[in-house]
């Protein structure tokens, strides 16, 4: 307890601040507090609770700028004004936007399964909410600080499959199953880059806590990682079913895919936990490549962690904006071909490079980056040689069967002549 | 470190239930995307009591392997199946294996309660002060620095040391990576090439049987 | 939260599952049981690591490095379990599809059509 109180500087506010006479908190200094000695339980619960819905409010107050932000950044990248109608430069629009979603009809289709259809938006939010447990938003301010964080991180994310397949499935309808096949055709594919990616981090700061992670960069990551960096965020956008990669719920080809039957609050739950996966990706990139709440000392830590959150939420709506999207067979090719060869490049690099010098200071870091970007440049730039629009100049392989992968073409006939089974007509 | 107290237990208990409520349901349960639902929330479960132990590493393994693999392969194939996925009869065998497994039950918790365990607890209660002092030494020496911590308090009332909380905690995903470098070595060796044969099989034995050829 | 108490939660997965395994004649069902036994077994071990350090130190207080670093070696039969029952929960799927090829069925009492 005094080893929590003294690191954790967010979790001494709370508590110190609600229990009265407890001696560790007396021997830093706070003198008042509510709860009397004697019922430290309670004064721990309190304070636990509020720390969680400290984080969780912060959270959807940071969903809601961001939708905000997004609304108008796509104006701007379109040529158009976006949402300025509500208050100022149309700040209040996703207040709106919830207010209208909450009174539209809930629907439950008829071939639903309505246990599983009402329990996926849930599994869809709380994974994501429980990511932002572990990241530290400042110096001293966390929830918690894993000894395993990264991979923690990376286990709760991997939920999400389970809870696109469990909407696809209970809604009981061909189009939302298909989607959910697809999308986790992608999400598992892209797992296994991400994963890799992360190596050659781990390896630099010697820890899987994202604490000790941030404390180890002497320069930022991205500096000395960038084929990490790379191949990190473009798994992140595709895990998160982003365009390029928004497969899932490509609205042209799939009618929104496995959200098509959700409606009212389960729809604006399905949103909220896109947004929110939004962010959670930004503060992971954050974290690992672009060094956290480090920087100079003139403005407080929690700030630089935003200011640098800001930054790849732009990068990330801008690479939205700018991009089409991709063809199954195209997506799952660039993580296999693509992104795999890649991370075992940096992996190899790193190794090599940890192997010589095994505890790296700021000196042998340069050099690492000296070598690692030219590495970077070279093999991003194979990798597209080889995986670019030239193999589809022949377009008579386009008409072969097999080019399309989870296409209609390639599902077992059950698929479409069945009655009255569910997920049926 | 997690230490015991009540609340432990209560989160302990309430999680027990919860995982046994589950695995019954997943046996039971006629829908069988239903039971790979709740086969994830066993799993989901066991891994809380992971992190309970100060197993955190397995912890983070068993979310992502069980749940973000195992139950999503399982709901992959109901899905694919699904015409398929009730045909099968339940088995006429019903009372005999309830018997067994009852059996098996009532052995298992004989057993148990019938051993005396040579736990940390009764390590600590036995006052044997040396012990619980040669043990931080040795941890601080193994090079775990900080990382070790062996819970004991000065109980006042006896004037000896005795250990409050339980427990000896270690780093664990230091230690396992570690060992699995050095003294598993081999084994993680052959565990990667068992994967590996897994993988290849499995692809072998999905491949559609071409009539023409032969194998 | 004893080692007693984890050990009967073991046992209990594991008589479940064994009772899965026994009762049911569908393909996925009979592999969902496994994998509770296999969780039992990873909940003994990692309990077992926990609670029960390497009996070298009990015996006369002489401690050995390597002693006390294998009060960890209850993780590392965690590990492989996991590993292994990844690998046998991909293989037997990969035997239901293609058995479901050929009887058209998940019944598991189809399958000993391959005796003869």
């Amino acid at each position: 307890m005094s080893n929590l109180l003294a690191e954790n500087m967010l979790w001494r506010n709370i508590y110190c601040n609600v229990s009265k006479s407890s001696s560790d908190c007396i021997d830093m200094g706070y003198s008042f507090g509510i709860i009397p000695s004697g019922f430290e339980w309670l004064a721990f619960i309190l304070s636990a609770i509020s720390l969680i819905g400290l984080v969780i409010n912060g959270v959807l107050g940071g969903v809601i700028v961001l939708i905000w932000g997004e609304r108008r950044l796509f104006g701007r990248f379109q040529n158009r004004t976006g949402p300025n109608r509500w208050g100022p430069y149309g700040i209040l629009t996703p207040v709106a936007d919830a207010i209208k979603t909450m009174f539209k009809e809930d629907i439950l289709p008829k071939d639903a399964d309505r246990l599983l259809y009402n329990l996926a938006p849930i599994m869809v939010v709380v994974p994501v909410l429980i990511v932002f447990s572990v990241i530290p938003f400042g110096f001293g301010s966390y929830v918690v600080d894993l000894n395993v964080g990264i991979l923690f991180v990376l286990a709760i994310t991997s939920i999400s499959s389970l809870s696109v397949l469990t909407a696809g499935w209970s809604s009981g309808n061909r189009i939302a199953i298909l989607s959910a096949l697809r999308s986790v055709a992608l999400l598992i594919s892209y797992e296994i880059p991400m994963g890799l990616a992360v190596i050659g981090v781990i390896m630099l700061s010697g820890s899987l806590s994202l604490g000790s992670i941030v404390e180890s960069q002497q320069i930022p990551y991205i500096l000395v990682q960038p084929l990490g960096f790379f191949v990190f965020f473009l798994a992140a956008m595709a895990e998160m079913a982003r365009a390029p990669f928004d497969l899932t719920e490509a609205e042209s080809e799939l009618a929104a895919g496995h959200l098509n039957d959700y409606s009212s609050m389960k729809f604006a739950l399905f949103f909220l936990g896109e947004f929110m996966a939004e962010l959670a990706t930004a503060a992971i990139v954050t974290t690992l490549f672009l060094g956290g709440w480090k920087g100079p000392d003139f403005i407080p830590t929690e700030f630089w962690f935003g200011a640098k959150l800001v930054f790849v939420l732009f990068i990330i709506v801008w690479f939205r904006m700018t991009l089409p999207r991709l063809r199954v067979d195209q997506v799952l090719q660039f993580a296999w071909k693509g992104l795999f060869e890649l991370t075992m490049i940096n992996i190899i690099t790193t190794a090599i490079f940890i192997f010589i010098w095994p505890e790296p200071g700021l000196k042998e870091l340069l050099i690492l980056a000296l070598i690692n970007w030219p590495v970077a440049i070279i093999s991003i730039w194979g990798v597209s040689k080889i995986l670019g629009t030239k193999q589809y100049e022949n377009i008579e392989s386009l008409k072969n069967e097999n080019a399309y992968p989870y296409s209609f073409k390639t599902l077992p006939s059950e698929f479409y002549h069945q009655k009255g089974e569910r997920g049926g007509d | 470190m997690i230490e015991n107290s009540l609340f432990t237990d209560l989160i302990f208990y309430s999680i027990s239930a919860l995982i046994i409520s589950l695995a019954i349901i997943v046996i039971f349960i006629s829908d069988i995307f239903r039971a790979a639902i709740a086969l994830a929330g066993t799993f989901l479960g066991i891994a809380v009591i992971y992190f309970m132990l100060n197993a955190e590493f397995i912890g983070a393994v068993q979310i992502l392997v069980y749940v973000g693999a195992i139950s999503v392969l399982m709901a992959f194939a109901v899905m694919f199946l699904r015409t398929l996925s009730n045909s099968a009869t339940p088995s006429s065998y019903r009372p005999f294996s309830f018997i067994i497994s009852v059996l098996v039950f009532i052995s298992f918790v004989i057993g148990i309660y019938n051993i005396e365990w040579k736990t940390i607890d009764i390590l600590d209660h036995s006052n044997d002060k040396n012990i619980v002092e040669a043990l931080s030494e040795k941890y601080y020496e193994l090079g775990y620095g900080e990382q070790i911590y062996i819970s004991n308090n000065q109980n006042i009332d006896s004037g000896l040391l005795a250990v409050e909380n339980k427990g000896v905690y270690i780093d664990s995903t230091s230690v396992i990576g570690t060992f699995l470098v050095q003294e598993y070595l081999l084994a993680f060796q052959v565990i990667g090439l068992v994967l590996v044969v897994g993988v290849v099989g499995g692809l072998l034995i999905m491949k559609e049987v071409d009539e023409d050829k032969t194998l | 939260m004893t080692l007693e108490n984890l050990l009967i939660l073991s046992a209990a997965l594991f008589s479940i599952g064994i009772y899965g395994v026994l009762s049911n004649r569908n393909f996925i069902s009979i592999i969902m049981s496994l994998e509770l036994i296999f969780n039992s077994l990873v909940i003994a071990a990692v309990a077992f690591s926990r609670f029960i350090l390497p009996f070298g130190i009990l015996d006369d207080g002489d401690i050995h490095s390597s002693t006390l670093r294998n009060a960890l070696s209850g993780h590392m039969f965690g590990i492989f379990i996991i590993a292994v029952a990844a690998t046998e929960a991909a293989l037997a799927l990969a035997l239901v599809f293609a058995l479901s090829r050929v009887n058209n069925n998940l019944n598991i009492e189809n399958v000993s059509e391959m005796r003869e």
